[in-house]
């Protein structure tokens, strides 16, 4: 009951920014219940007084009052229904705003917890049920409390000895509808349940229709939605059958009730101890009744079950989000971006089998760090641990001189760009997706950052250019072409550390090999941390740490690690062993280096055979700087002018060539 | 009509509640004055006499009149 309560105020507090529209809401609503009481009256003077005294005149005031009431009635009716939607629909986006701002807050231990399918019936069905019961049902509550108030006062007024009797029915219409409330609310609870997880298997199946096709589990799977439906199609009947019961005892009670009213009334009439118009009036009253009492059972029930509702919805604004735990933390102004793990473990709360241990690492600015290690060794829990999706369960980690638990969350990944190997592009163009998380726009920088990405091309090829919408309803793109605009949109961001998770993993060796070229250039200042288990993309790394039994086991560049023989060598042969199409890659991916290097050298050649003398810089000099004539220099330099025209011209010839290999680099 | 109904679709919805709140209280003071007028307006009520004129046997006003016994 004390829990009852608590919710009560749960929802009392909901209206309290809508007090003003609620409270003109409420007196909206007595007025139109004391309009609804007015007509039986009017019908009870009209049989008394005006028919049978032929009394035109009051036939006429009354009619004209009929018409005056229904105008005010009207008029409130509408305003009550209009304040009602404009509470629930305001009521609803401010609950749903609350709610998923409190989701994107939570940490990721309670997403991984609930399922998707669970919270899109929290933040939907639950939502829904809440503010029905809120914006509906609440005044409904109320009015119904008010007719019945106003119809009890009024038959007492006509009749108290008919109406204490009429009474005697209402607490056996209580207690059935207590039963069935308490009854409907557990089925309620089921049915939310089954929902949650039938939203989970749709939305399980949908994201993985591949796989399920791979596998050639299409009728396996559909008998397993149908066994679902089938499970709420149960509940659904239930809730049915319930309902007939109800329907069936409400009917019963009520019928049985006003049959006996209405003979004790007429037994009252031909007694002689009320009139015709009043017994009319009472009757009229009587019937009435019977609808506030049907209206209340139902608003009851309704109530009851959104209890079940408002705890789900609860437990998630209760929950504590992640911003919460950081008191008395560092705002970060400026990194430079060097972090260090010190004996840091972990362990996930529920369970004593350490993920990492004792894990000592560095990763340093203008350096690209990389994680190795086979599947399931704890890379992407020292990722998580970085970007303080989890915390270490012993040891520190520090980002420069800051522990990262004393460093506001908002500011350390405000420094931290991730690329992950699941790759989420959102529907929108493709300029949206590469300014996602960036408030200020430039081009410049943007378009850069695409050609960095070796997407630049691609996307010019497209009818809109950046402005191509892609995702749902837009261009599909591949999942390289996807790494690629997720690569650029990292990049663009232009933050002090970059993660890189499996990030080229869709690439071939080729354009992996170019996306890090280029990404060399960029990161004379920045952190990359990278994960990764394809050797060509460790190549790339300045320095590998690699992971086994939940420990660093070695670490060292890449040629150091195979000279130690150790589990790295293992884990490069293991992946030696590659298919004829990956040696293929491969052998490109040399060929390519090696045309890298040859031009470097050809360059270098060339810009060798390029170098001016010192006469033709002192021609140049005192030429274009000194604006000497040909003739001047001819005769300081003890030559020929002719030959200084032609020294000058070399000269210029060598430095346009000059300038031509430094724009082609 | 079409153009009242789309001119109250475009109105912002706060300011629109504002407007409909301080309607109904303009609206809820008149009825108080109607009300008022009609505790103040006594009805005669007559009953046929011998020769067909009317005689008023009693001056009510109409709350009274409905929630009076006959």
């Amino acid at each position: 009951m004390r829990e009852r309560l608590k919710v009560l105020v749960v929802y009392l507090k909901l209206l309290i920014p809508y007090w003003d529209k609620s409270i003109l809401s409420l007196l909206c609503v007595g007025i139109t219940v004391l309009f609804g009481m007015v007509s039986p009256l009017i019908t009870k003077i009209l049989i008394d007084y005006a028919y049978p005294n032929r009394d035109l005149y009051l036939l006429t005031f009354l009619v004209l009052l009929g018409v005056i009431i229904f105008l005010f009635n009207t008029f409130f009716s509408s305003v009550t229904n209009y304040l009602d939607i404009y509470i629930h629909q305001t009521l609803s986006i401010d609950l749903r705003n609350k709610f998923f701002t409190r989701i994107l807050r939570l940490p990721l231990g309670v997403h991984r917890e609930k399922q998707v399918g669970d919270m899109l019936v929290r933040v939907t069905d639950d939502i829904d049920v809440i503010v029905d019961t809120v914006a509906e049902t609440i005044p409904v509550l109320i009015k119904t409390a008010l007719q019945l108030v106003a119809l009890f006062i009024i038959c007492i007024l006509i009749d108290w000895n008919l109406t204490l009797l009429a009474m005697i029915g209402i607490p056996l219409y209580f207690v059935q509808t207590r039963f069935f409330a308490k009854r409907f609310a557990d089925i309620q609870e089921k049915a939310q349940k089954r929902e949650s997880e039938l939203y989970t298997f749709y939305q399980e199946k949908m994201s993985n229709v591949k796989t399920i096709k791979s596998f050639n589990q299409e009728i396996y799977e559909t008998g397993r939605l149908i066994d679902k439906l089938k499970g709420v199609f149960r509940l659904i009947r239930e809730n049915l059958f319930m309902g007939m019961f109800n329907s069936f005892a409400d009917s019963a009670i009520v019928t049985l009730w006003t049959s006996f009213i209405a003979w004790y009334a007429g037994y009252r009439v031909i007694t002689g101890y009320i009139s015709i118009g009043e017994i009319m009036a009472i009757l009229v009253y009587l019937g009435q009744i019977h609808q506030p009492f049907m209206d209340f059972g139902e608003v009851y029930k309704s109530v009851v079950q959104s209890f079940v509702s408002i705890n789900r919805v609860n437990e998630i604004l209760d929950a504590e989000p992640e911003a919460y735990k950081d008191i008395r933390t560092f705002v970060l102004y400026y990194i430079e971006g060097k972090v260090r793990f010190e004996k840091v473990s972990f362990h996930y709360p529920d369970s004593k089998e350490y993920i990492l241990k004792n894990i000592n690492l560095a990763a340093n600015p203008g350096q690209i760090t990389a994680i190795a290690g086979a599947s399931g060794a704890g890379k992407s829990t020292i990722l998580d641990l970085i970007l303080r999706f989890i915390e270490p369960s012993e040891g520190s980690i520090y980002i420069d001189k800051y522990d990262l638990k004393q460093v506001s969350l908002m500011t350390l990944r405000a420094y931290i760009s991730i690329v992950s190997q699941d790759v989420i592009i959102f529907s929108g163009s493709i300029r949206e997706n590469l300014q996602y998380g960036r408030k200020d726009v430039n081009e410049e920088k943007m378009i850069q950052a695409a050609k960095d990405a070796e997407i630049h091309d691609f996307i010019m090829g497209l009818p809109d250019k950046y402005d191509t919408q892609i995702g749902e309803g837009g261009v599909g793109l591949s999942g390289g072409q996807e790494q690629r605009l997720s690569i650029a949109r990292a990049l663009y961001r232009n933050v002090k550390i970059l993660i890189l998770d499996e990030a080229t993993s869709a690439l071939d060796s080729v354009s992996e090999a170019k996306i890090y070229e280029n990404l060399k250039k960029r990161i004379k200042d920045k952190t990359v941390i990278m994960i990764s288990h394809r050797i060509s993309t460790l190549n790339n790394a300045d320095k590998i740490y690699v992971i086994a039994n939940n420990k660093i086991a070695e670490s060292g560049t890449f040629d150091e690690l195979l000279a130690k023989k150790h589990e790295f060598f293992e884990f490069y042969q293991a992946h030696a062993q590659e298919s004829e199409e990956e040696m293929k890659e491969t052998m490109e991916l040399l060929k390519f280096k090696k045309a890298i290097a040859k031009r470097k050298k050809e360059k270098t050649k060339a810009k060798k055979a390029l170098k001016l003398s010192a006469l033709e810089k002192k021609v140049l000099r005192m030429y274009y700087d000194e604006k000497i004539t040909y003739a001047k220099i001819a005769k300081e330099l003890g030559m020929e002018p002719y030959d200084i025209t032609l020294i000058r011209k070399a000269a210029k010839d060598k430095l346009d060539r000059l300038k031509e290999l430094e724009i082609e680099e | 009509m079409k153009n009242i109904f789309r001119a109250m679709l475009e109105q912002d919805m706060g300011k629109q509640a504002k407007l409909v709140e301080i309607a109904t209280l303009i609206v809820f003071f008149l009825l108080l004055f109607v009300a008022s007028w009609l505790w103040q307006f006594k009805i005669d009520i007559t009953v046929p006499g011998p020769a067909g004129e009317r005689i008023v046997i009693d001056q009510v006003n109409i709350f009274e009149l409905l929630l009076s016994k006959k």
